[in-house]
């Protein structure tokens, strides 16, 4: 952890972490106004607006409160869509890797299916049938992401099978599972947390791109950067810049502080980049 | 040239190719099969085709002429019979061959994810390489920085940005659409610009950083310790040993992005308004035209195994180590 | 050398420079393009948008919401059941075929073929059949009275019978009928050319060539029009309309259109549920602030309306139609007498970017009925997912948002469309957008349907209101307005039947 923090890149990234994080967890108390209460006869006011540092939306709700809170939903539905790609993915890939021969055959098909399907497809048909929420989003997005920790564990998993301290716990008579869980996945636990990361940047970037194409699930009372974002879009060039501006510039900094953070972890837990 | 030169294919590589090419099969089978029952998840054609308002009579002459009047695993069969014979059917939307119209907007995909490839890796290796000679300098932070930056940028918000500087303030280039070029097919140049430099800059940022990466352990190792203590030029060095054995992890890159380029630019497409395969199967998904999406996975799926192939085939002629087994 | 190079790039891009603006050729942006090159087999806006300019129809309908006759010169009534049309003469489709009686009867034949439906096969299924009388006259015999024969047939276009007939699949790439442009060249998803038609019967048209582009995202329209890209484009929001016009490089025009946009209620619930009980309905109707809605959400570009009809349509009656006015109080007041005075909770549902600012107007309702207690929760969908659920009546929230364009300027669209069917056995046999039950609403729509005598019909839609009214079966909110961006250099006129015809239009 200690050198991840000499780096300056690194340090930036984690201060761009931390401050999302905070104003997530604080947002209540920092917003200056209800994020969904609308004012209709104030609506599209630019930033400076007496009471609206950041302007108003389309619905006269104060930008700076919903930038907040859509904090919120952003780390949220990136990090379940994680957990969830990873709970998924990882066991498959042990099993995978450990197994190898038919099992290992159909996973990774599977996993090749999976990535050539039109993820629109996937989303649109996956909403239609559970209907729009929070959580079928996260979870078409968590599910669709579980071939890339996959592959991640199994390359892992096939490169260590051979070494002698998993033939020696085999000799042993360690059981499968016991061999996978105590041998294989802790050696697996660097490429996996620099997955974890970039695919948190990735979900953030994906959930709003959901909302940008209008086919996102998540209920329009929750502050989402994407919603924000796409409804800001029509006014972009001409009679509000900032209804978009303000949640593209918090999506990309946001991002780039996870990845800033991503790179530097990876420097640190790839050997031989060091 | 060594880089070039493929291996002599022997038993072992051919039957490689042949278990590779089998695979290919059974994917593509797969995902047309999953593809098909996702599409009927996704709601019953004939909804849209019709006016809201339309009688039940007339929208069961409708089902029946489409065929939909059949059980699922009915159409599914006869679906996949046409299929194998190479009939896709017709885009209930456009009344024309699905295939036909997924095929027409291929070039312009093409064109896009090559542009945008090209100017990744150009642009990508061209910054890595700096960042790697320049370890430790101002420099390399900057280019870093920006290629993460690149990386953070949703391609949406670019691509409006992009819009906004080039198209209406400086007016330099034009706002949208494929233009009509010098070659017929082909795109004009200044209408590939903004849109390439959008798909594109994610993939050079990664570039750059997998270069720099891998020059930087080049320059450690050991054949380049000696080439330096035979007194070759730093530039030398650079260029013929260094960048080489960095290939590896940029193709792997540009494997990976590649069918993300073809089928990621959706929101490229749309954006400025390119008449690629991205913006069909959008239009096509929403619109339930069930042929037509089912067309675009099956032309995917095979393009998508037949990449991660030639990839595969690329790391062996690139890294003679690796072994087809 | 590197010079040289540079140079070489620079005239690339100047051929790429084929954006600027052409003297004598329009640039029109729409949001998505053609479909299909038949005009009888297609029901989207955009694609009729084209086509119309390409193909003429036998009634036209004029910018006042009239229809007036075009290919067709009379249409009259023999008995309810028959109809007698006489045909323009001396009509040539383009290429060099003449309009026949026996034409217009081949065309009408083809969209009733019950085994080869077409896609507005179902606005004929009325038709029994089409007789030849002379070479100019027709005759038409229906099933049953069909008052709406006339403006049905402004969607109605006719194609040439040898060309279609005998040219294979010809006719669905070149398209070849008797307007006032002729078909170019298409290539999809890019640019749709036209070019005029000297000999048009009704005159040469003004413009000489035309381009029809599909730009989908609305920002990027907005931009080509301001920086001269385009000449006109269609579904501009609301917001952006003073600084367009502020820009100096375009303007916005607006016109009502014939859509009107409405929140159905489910009121088929058990007694005891809010959505079931008159009082509530009428309580939600006096909760919403229509007038703050369209000044503000919409740019003050719409009209708020109080039943499913618009001034532009037959039977609308102003005094019926007139907007519930914004009351909290009232509202606050009806809801504590149906029980509930402490408001209930609700669930809406919404499309996103179907209608002008379609979700916003959710959200503004929403957040006007939780001033008077009723707390809705709303829920977003995809549209064909969305308007799927709603045509197989398994609507997952208590109330949708919607919009319904008259696209034949006739009640009966508008009203038996959308409300008749509660009390008739099995149920309504078209999707009605409500589910409203009265036996005397289901007898004044059947009735007008099967009469053709204008006068009995209006009073039959006036009592059809009237029953409306006091049910409440919506919200109702407004007719909204069709804005587009229209370059300074450009003379026309929108239409409220969303039509661009490149005829009407010219060069200042």
């Amino acid at each position: 952890m200690r050198r991840i923090l000499r780096a300056p890149s690194a340090l930036v990234g984690i201060s761009l972490m931390v401050l999302f994080v905070l104003m997530a967890i604080f947002a209540p108390l920092i917003s200056p106004h209800n994020p969904t209460r609308q004012d209709l006869q104030a609506i599209t006011k630019p930033p400076g607006t007496e009471g609206h540092l950041l302007g108003t939306d389309r619905l006269g709700r104060d930008m700076l409160s919903r930038i907040f809170h859509g904090a919120r939903l952003s780390l949220v539905v990136a990090l379940a869509g994680v957990l969830i790609g990873a709970l998924v993915g990882i066991p498959l890939g042990l099993l995978s890797g450990y197994l190898g021969g038919r099992v290992d055959d159909f996973l990774m098909r599977l996993g090749d299916i999976q990535l050539s399907l039109p993820f629109i497809l996937l989303v649109i048909a996956i909403i239609a049938a559970l209907g729009p929420s929070l959580t079928n989003t996260i979870l078409v997005l968590g599910i669709t992401s579980w071939v890339l920790y996959a592959r991640v564990v199994r390359g892992e998993v096939l490169s260590l099978k051979e070494r002698e301290f998993v033939q020696a716990a085999h000799a042993l008579g360690a059981s499968g599972q016991r061999i996978m869980l105590k041998h294989l996945l802790p050696n697996a636990a660097g490429p996996l947390i620099v997955v974890a990361t970039l695919e948190l940047a990735r979900l953030i970037v994906t959930e709003a791109a959901l909302s940008f194409l209008g086919l996102s699930g998540v209920p329009p009372e929750i502050p989402s950067w994407g919603q924000m974002l796409a409804d800001g879009r029509e006014v972009l060039f001409f009679g509000g810049w900032w209804v978009a501006t303000f949640p593209g510039v918090a999506i990309s900094l946001l991002v780039l502080g996870i990845n800033l953070f991503g790179d530097a972890l990876a420097e640190v837990l790839d050997p031989r980049s060091r | 040239m060594a880089l070039l030169s493929p291996p002599l294919p022997t038993l072992q590589m051919l039957t490689y190719l042949v278990r590779r090419l089998l695979l290919v099969l059974v994917v593509v089978w797969g995902t047309a099969t999953l593809a098909f029952f996702l599409l009927f998840l996704s709601g019953d054609p004939v909804n849209l085709l019709l006016p809201l308002d339309a009688t039940p009579e007339v929208r069961e002459q409708f089902r029946k002429a489409n065929g939909f009047d059949r059980p699922v695993w009915q159409q599914y069969l006869s679906y996949m019979g046409r299929a194998l014979q190479g009939d896709l059917g017709i885009s209930l939307r456009n009344q024309t061959p699905a295939l036909g119209l997924v095929l027409e907007r291929m070039p312009a995909s093409m064109v896009l994810a090559g542009a945008a490839l090209l100017f990744a890796v150009i642009f990508g290796v061209l910054a890595g390489v700096i960042a790697a000679v320049r370890k430790g300098t101002t420099l390399e932070f900057v280019v870093l920085f920006f290629a993460l930056l690149g990386q953070s940028l949703p391609v949406f918000w670019l691509a409006l940005m992009l819009i906004l500087v080039f198209g209406l303030e400086l007016r330099l280039l034009p706002i949208s659409g494929y233009g009509v070029g010098p070659i017929p097919g082909l795109p004009a140049l200044a209408n590939l610009v903004l849109p390439a430099i959008a798909v594109g800059t994610f993939s050079m940022a990664a570039i750059t950083r997998l270069t720099r990466g891998g020059v930087l352990r080049e320059l450690r190792s050991d054949h380049v310790r000696t080439a330096r203590a035979k007194g070759l030029s730093e530039r030398v060095i650079i260029y013929k040993h260094a960048l080489r054995n960095a290939a590896i992890p940029v193709v792997t890159v540009i494997g990976l992005q590649l069918g993300n380029l073809l089928s990621g630019a959706v929101i490229t497409e749309t954006i400025f308004a390119w008449p690629g395969v991205g913006r069909l199967v959008l239009t096509a998904v929403t619109q339930q035209d069930f042929p037509v999406v089912q067309a675009a996975v099956i032309v995917f799926a095979v393009l998508l195994a037949v990449i991660n192939l030639v990839v595969d085939l690329l790391y062996g002629v690139l890294d003679p180590r690796v072994r087809y087994a | 050398m590197k010079r040289s190079w540079i140079g070489f790039l620079a005239s690339l891009a100047l051929v790429g420079m084929a954006w600027a603006q052409r003297p004598d050729t329009i640039v029109i942006a729409q949001g998505v393009d053609v479909t299909v090159l038949d005009p009888n087999n297609q029901l989207e806006t955009p694609t009729a948008n084209v086509l119309a300019n390409i193909f003429d129809t036998l009634y036209m309908r004029m910018p006042d919401g009239t229809a007036r006759p075009w290919l067709a010169t009379a249409v009259r009534a023999v008995n309810p059941t028959t109809w007698e049309m006489t045909i323009r003469q001396g009509v040539k489709f383009h290429n060099g075929e003449d309009l026949t009686a026996e034409t217009v009867k081949w065309n009408f034949d083809r969209v009733i073929d019950p085994q080869r439906p077409l896609r507005i096969s179902n606005s004929w299924a009325n038709l029994a059949s089409v007789q030849v009388v002379n070479p100019t006259t027709l005759r038409f015999i229906t099933k049953n009275p069909f008052p709406v024969f006339v403006t049905r047939l402004t969607g109605f276009y006719i194609l040439p019978q040898k060309y279609v007939t005998e040219g294979g699949n010809r006719y669905l790439q070149e398209p070849v009928g008797t307007g006032p442009y002729k078909f170019v060249r298409w290539v999809r998803d890019q640019q749709f050319e036209l070019e005029a038609n000297p000999n048009y019967w009704a005159g040469a048209p003004k413009i000489r060539r035309v381009i029809f582009r599909p730009i989908p995202e609305a920002s990027s329209r907005v931009a080509e029009l301001v920086s001269g890209g385009v000449d006109i484009i269609t579904n501009l929001v609301p917001e952006p309309v003073n600084a367009v016009r502020a820009s100096g490089a375009a303007e916005v025009r607006s016109v009502p259109s014939i859509r009107n946009i409405f929140i159905m209620l489910n009121t088929s619930g058990k007694a005891d549920s809010p959505l079931a009980n008159p009082k509530v309905r009428l309580a939600l109707n006096y909760a919403v602030d229509k007038r703050t809605i369209v000044k503000n959400v919409l740019g003050g570009l719409g009209q708020p309306t109080g039943c499913s009809l618009n001034s532009y349509i037959f039977g609308y009656d102003a005094r019926s139609c007139q907007a519930y006015e914004y009351n909290p109080a009232r509202a606050k007041q009806l809801l504590a007498e149906a029980g509930y005075p402490n408001g209930f909770t609700m669930t809406l549902g919404s499309p996103n970017g179907r209608y002008l600012n379609d979700r916003q107007v959710a959200e503004a309702v929403v957040g006007q009925l939780a001033q008077v207690g009723v707390r809705a929760e709303l829920r977003v969908q995809e549209w064909s997912t969305y308007v799927g659920q709603i045509l197989e009546r398994r609507i997952p929230t208590d109330a949708v948002l919607l919009g319904w364009g008259n696209n034949e300027f006739d009640a009966d669209n508008s009203l038996y469309s959308l409300f008749y069917g509660g009390t008739v056995r099995g149920g309504p046999r078209q999707v009605a957008f409500s589910y409203i039950r009265s036996v005397p609403l289901d007898n004044a729509l059947l009735q007008a349907q099967r009469t053709t005598d204008p006068e009995q019909r209006k009073k039959l839609y006036l009592d059809a209101l009237r029953v409306l009214r006091a049910e409440s079966p919506w919200i109702f909110l407004h007719q909204q307005e069709d804005i587009y961006g229209v370059a300074k250099r450009v003379d026309w006129k929108p239409r409220p039947d969303e039509r661009l015809f490149v005829a009407e239009m010219a060069f200042k």
